[in-house]
């Protein structure tokens, strides 16, 4: 009986367990996720968008300037100053000379003079050298007889020095020597008013022999081939040294700013580097700017009144740096003219050396003198923008292509912190799939809306003392994403505004090396997944 | 009448009250089924019906798995009805579990001399249980909202053989049976976590940044040598290609354990049985490896210097990677690694017991287990036992467990004459069955286990020999057939002191 009552029992049971389920219903689950995207820093000497090939710095008083260098002139100085070889011939005639009892003796003659060094190639001018160094060359002295006595030649040139000694040659009879010169000084006379370059040498010759009278003549030639000199010092005169012309790009974009929009001290900076001794005057007979539009037109002002005086380096190996600057300061229209985006500069010059005479410690040069001209384009991050646009296009798929998840809004939360004295003004257009042409809808439908990062707080010169801090909430609800799922790309539109552009007359700014701007992005997604869609999407 | 002693009804209601909290590895059938030795597993003091039991040629094999929270019946409702944020909703706080357990007999048996019984066994088990807070499920379906907390996130896994060595007293001058059994210990491995805090505050001022604190302690130990393998990553170097390799790397972790129970014959139907098992630990001291975490680090996305050429997109995904490499970093640096041995004691379990004999092929019993780990946890089970005369018997159980009133269990012993051939399952229709079919879904036909939080099985083939005759088991032992009108029932006079 308890047998029976016990399977039965266990019959039922199992069949009132069990239970038949047709249609599934999966209530949905909301989900909410907040990602830290990250936070993004832009930093003062980041911005080279101006010019993709201008560079960055700062300048002494901390404000970030862009800046393009280019090399008008390089011109070496010793190769226009070179001396030919010489050829010096001296007679040394020995009227009689007459041996005693037929036993040796000597007849000496000796003689001073000076030898001229012609054709020195130099503009007229020519140089007044008072001093030469060697690094080449070769001097060459022969001797010859018309008698059959001994002779013994001794020539020594006083101011041509070698090892810290005159150089002294000896020769005997027919001979001749030849003397390297390379380390070999020079002693030439002609700063002191003389107008000629002389070797001053001596000569003094011995005849001996035993027997009878006789007379003759002593010839002794001199030459200096293929001379290279390290160094040269004397008065080079004033002469017009060499024209500067230079045409450099600027690199600018080639679309001109708005009228809105300006820098407000541009600047052109002649830098003349000059390692001889020569001092320079350097004559600005043009700068003008080709436009975008491919007119050129001249810079006026006084910067081309006078003639910017070049120094010369004061010692052998020195480099003397004169500056010239071209600004708002002496020209007229300079400031007008950058601001409609200059893509080519043109500059013409002419260079003199001793443009005020020959100073009175002389000119040298070195065999590695030369004079650089360099300009550099300076353009200082002042000035103003008002509304100043920057836009781009990226493509972007906004639709969720799985039907189990269903977005019911995304807030992007922007944290920006402003250290530069610019508003930055935001707006998003969500540009149609098919031809990028329609736009589905914008981000935001106000003005206000889009001013999200206020500039920073700015003094008196317009440099910025503190940043400002703001978040914002940009919300997409589920009707916006509706409109807008089906975006092929984005066009992003910057406005930026600097603080007091919109006065009269606008107020300059200034960007500092210190200037910066952080964006903070996070995200808050939230979405339904109703996987009941789960067999329509896989269908 | 049935019930007529009214301590049993006190006993019985008391049972049912305390119900409903109990965690862990439990064999609720097992414990009612005495004519097997692998109940003494369960209650050491119980007398099987042989002298001698050997479990071959197939040893007992169980396999376990039980949960607090997780089940059909918590997802779907009886129309249909799948709802994730109801079943999230009915989670508790912190108190989620999840636990599955395997155990094998390597070889057991149990031999009677005189009034005494004698058992050696050894088994390998392994348990494993995670516990977890409720907002660990709460991110799928709310997402993370301001704070949420892992705190409570804890898992504590452990093998171990055991070796043992048992012993029961039954004097037939005597209401009581004792039992104890000793238990030697080789820990295996072992994982375990202690005190975790995981906090993670979503900072809603800012960009959404993530302030992530996590502190807790976790314990790793394995049967290896400390000596030769110092860290986790030194295992890469362990190679084990024969049972040879195996017992040169065999370092095992030793521990000490026993299980004491007795049983009171308190009337001539009704007994009582308690056990205590499981009183012991094990001493991980081999290799171990003890990571101290306290960290706290802030998530809050790429940190970047840019230019108007930047392209943020490539930007992020280039840094993601290092990203997550630096938060490793970060985590890393707030963990302190020491190489402490630390004791782990096994989850200690309480049955007591009360049996009705009703018949002497049919008796009922009651029963609660506590289960000390973590916390305590109890459960209820009543049960009844019938003989089909010597081939069969079957034994079930309904008990309360986990939040669950549907937990029926069945166990079944084939008595050949060579033996006995057992299977023993708790929750057999937990619930009931629902047979699912959504066209749409593409379900056909899908039969679930609607109310199953928990499934045990246990099986295995012992061979007996020699027979006890039922008249000197105790507490059987004494017992006479009477009459009650028409209906026969067995009574037992009072013992002689």
């Amino acid at each position: 009986m308890i047998r029976t009552i016990l399977f039965i029992g266990l019959f039922f049971l199992s069949i009132a367990c069990v239970q038949k389920i047709d249609d599934l219903t999966i209530v949905p689950i909301s989900a909410e996720v907040p990602l830290p995207i990250g936070r993004f820093t832009l930093k003062a000497d980041k911005l080279t968008k101006i010019g993709d090939s201008l560079n960055v710095e700062e300048n002494s008083e901390g404000i970030i300037q862009l800046y393009y260098d280019s090399e008008v002139l390089r011109a070496t100085l010793f190769d226009r100053l070179t001396i030919p070889d010489q050829t010096f011939n001296e007679s040394v005639p020995f009227s009689s000379f007459a041996f005693m009892g037929g036993t040796d003796s000597k007849v000496k003659v000796s003689r001073y003079n000076s030898f001229t060094i012609n054709n020195v190639d130099l503009l007229s001018p020519p140089p007044k050298l008072d001093s030469v160094i060697f690094k080449g060359g070769s001097l060459k002295v022969s001797q010859f007889k018309n008698f059959d006595h001994n002779l013994v030649s001794t020539i020594k040139f006083l101011t041509f020095y070698k090892d810290g000694s005159p150089i002294s040659v000896v020769l005997n009879n027919n001979g001749s020597t030849t003397v390297p010169l390379a380390g070999a000084k020079l002693g030439l006379k002609g700063v002191s008013g003389t107008t000629t370059n002389t070797i001053d040498y001596e000569i003094t010759s011995v005849v001996s022999d035993t027997g009878s009278d006789t007379q003759g003549t002593v010839s002794v030639s001199v030459s200096m081939e293929s001379m290279e000199f390290s160094f040269m010092k004397g008065d080079f005169s004033t002469y017009a040294f060499d024209h500067v012309s230079s045409t450099y790009e600027t690199n600018l974009p080639e679309s001109e700013f708005p009228d809105n929009v300006a820098f407000t001290n541009p600047i052109v900076n002649v830098a003349v580097l000059n390692s001889s001794g020569i001092p320079f005057g350097l004559d600005i007979s043009e700068l003008s700017v080709k436009k975008s539009d491919g007119s050129i037109e001249q810079v006026t002002g006084s910067f081309d009144d006078d003639t910017y005086d070049v120094a010369e380096a004061q010692d052998p190996g020195e480099t003397a740096e004169s500056d010239f600057t071209i600004d708002k300061n002496n020209t007229d229209n300079f400031i007008d003219l950058l601001n409609e985006i200059p893509q080519e500069v043109n500059f013409n010059g002419d260079l003199t050396a001793n443009p005020s005479g020959t100073p009175v410690t002389g000119n040298f040069v070195t065999d590695s003198s030369e004079i650089v001209v360099n300009t550099r384009f300076i353009l200082p991050l002042e000035g103003y923008a008002n509304e100043y646009v920057l836009t781009d296009t990226v493509d972007a798929k906004l639709v969720i292509e799985d039907e189990t998840i269903i977005p019911e809004s995304i807030n992007f939360r922007l944290q920006g912190e402003n250290a530069f004295p610019m508003l930055i003004a935001l707006q998003l257009y969500f540009l149609d799939s098919l031809d990028n042409s329609v736009v589905l809808d914008s981000l935001f439908l106000t003005n206000e809306e889009q001013q999200l990062f206020p500039a920073g707080e700015v003094d008196n010169e317009g440099l910025v003392v503190a940043p400002t801090f703001m978040t914002s909430d940009v919300l997409i609800d589920n009707e916006k994403y509706e409109r807008i799922k089906g975006t092929g790309s984005i066009k992003i539109a910057a406005y930026v505004s600097t603080t007091g552009a919109d006065s009269n007359p606008p107020e300059s700014i200034k960007i500092s090396i210190d200037d910066y701007f952080t964006v903070g992005i996070g995200v808050m997604i939230k979405a339904k997944i109703d996987l009941n869609n789960l067999s329509r999407t896989s269908k | 009448m049935i019930f007529k002693n009214t301590r049993f009804f006190v006993l019985f209601f008391a049972t049912l009250a305390f119900g409903n909290y109990a965690y862990g590895q439990q064999e609720f059938t097992l414990y009612h089924m005495p004519s097997l030795a692998q109940s003494t597993y369960l209650n050491p003091a119980v007398v099987p019906e042989h002298k001698v039991s050997i479990s071959l040629p197939v040893p007992s094999l169980f396999v376990g798995f039980n949960n607090s929270s997780i089940n059909v019946k918590a997802l779907m409702s009886p129309d249909g009805t799948v709802d994730y944020n109801k079943f999230v909703e009915g989670l508790k706080e912190n108190k989620n579990y999840l636990g599955a357990g395997v155990s094998g007999e390597l070889f057991h048996i149990r031999v009677k001399a005189a009034d005494n019984f004698f058992s050696l066994s050894s088994r390998v088990i392994a348990d494993a249980r995670v516990h977890y807070p409720r907002d660990l499920f709460a991110l799928a379906s709310k997402g993370v909202t301001g704070n949420f907390s892992l705190s409570g996130l804890a898992i504590d896994a452990t093998s171990y053989i055991e070796y043992a060595a048992g012993f029961t007293r039954v004097r037939p001058d005597s209401k009581w049976t004792y039992g104890a059994r000793i238990k030697w210990l080789n820990g295996l491995a072992n994982i375990q976590t202690k005190n975790t805090e995981i906090d993670v505050n979503v900072n809603g001022e800012d960009i959404y940044s993530y302030d992530i604190t996590a502190k807790g302690l976790v314990n790793i130990g394995a049967a290896l040598d400390g000596n030769k393998y110092k860290t986790l990553d030194d295992l890469s170097n362990l190679e084990i290609n024969s049972f040879k390799d195996a017992l040169n790397e065999f370092k095992p972790n030793n521990g000490i354990a026993t299980d004491l129970g007795a049983t009171f014959q308190f009337t001539e139907k009704l007994s009582f049985g308690a056990s205590l098992l499981n009183l012991g630990f094990i001493n991980w001291k081999n290799f171990v490896n003890n990571y101290q975490i306290d960290t706290h680090f802030v998530v809050e996305g790429v940190t970047a210097e840019v230019d108007f050429d930047t392209n943020l997109d490539s930007l992020f995904n280039a840094q993601v990677d290092s990203l997550v490499q630096a938060y490793g970093d970060q985590f890393k640096e707030g963990v302190d690694t020491t190489f402490n041995s630390y004791k782990t004691w096994l989850p200690t379990q309480l049955f007591l017991s009360a049996n009705y004999q009703i018949t002497p092929k049919f008796n009922a019993t009651a029963s609660v287990y506590t289960e000390f780990h973590k916390g305590v946890s109890v459960g209820t089970v009543v049960g009844a036992n019938y003989r089909f005369g010597n081939t069969f018997d079957l034994t079930a159980s309904w008990w309360w467990f986990n939040r669950s009133a549907s937990n029926l269990g069945i166990g079944m012993v084939f008595k050949p004459w060579f033996g006995q051939i057992y299977i023993i399952m708790d929750n057999v229709l937990p619930g009931g069955l629902v047979k699912v079919s959504d066209p749409e879904l593409e379900i056909n036909n899908l039969w679930l286990p609607y109310g199953a939080k928990n499934f045990n099985l246990r099986a295995g083939i012992n061979l007996v020999f020699g027979k006890i005759r039922e008249a000197n088991r105790l507490p059987m032992n004494g017992l006479t057939k009477k009459k009650d009108g028409k209906r026969k029932y067995l009574y037992k006079p009072p013992f002689k002191h």
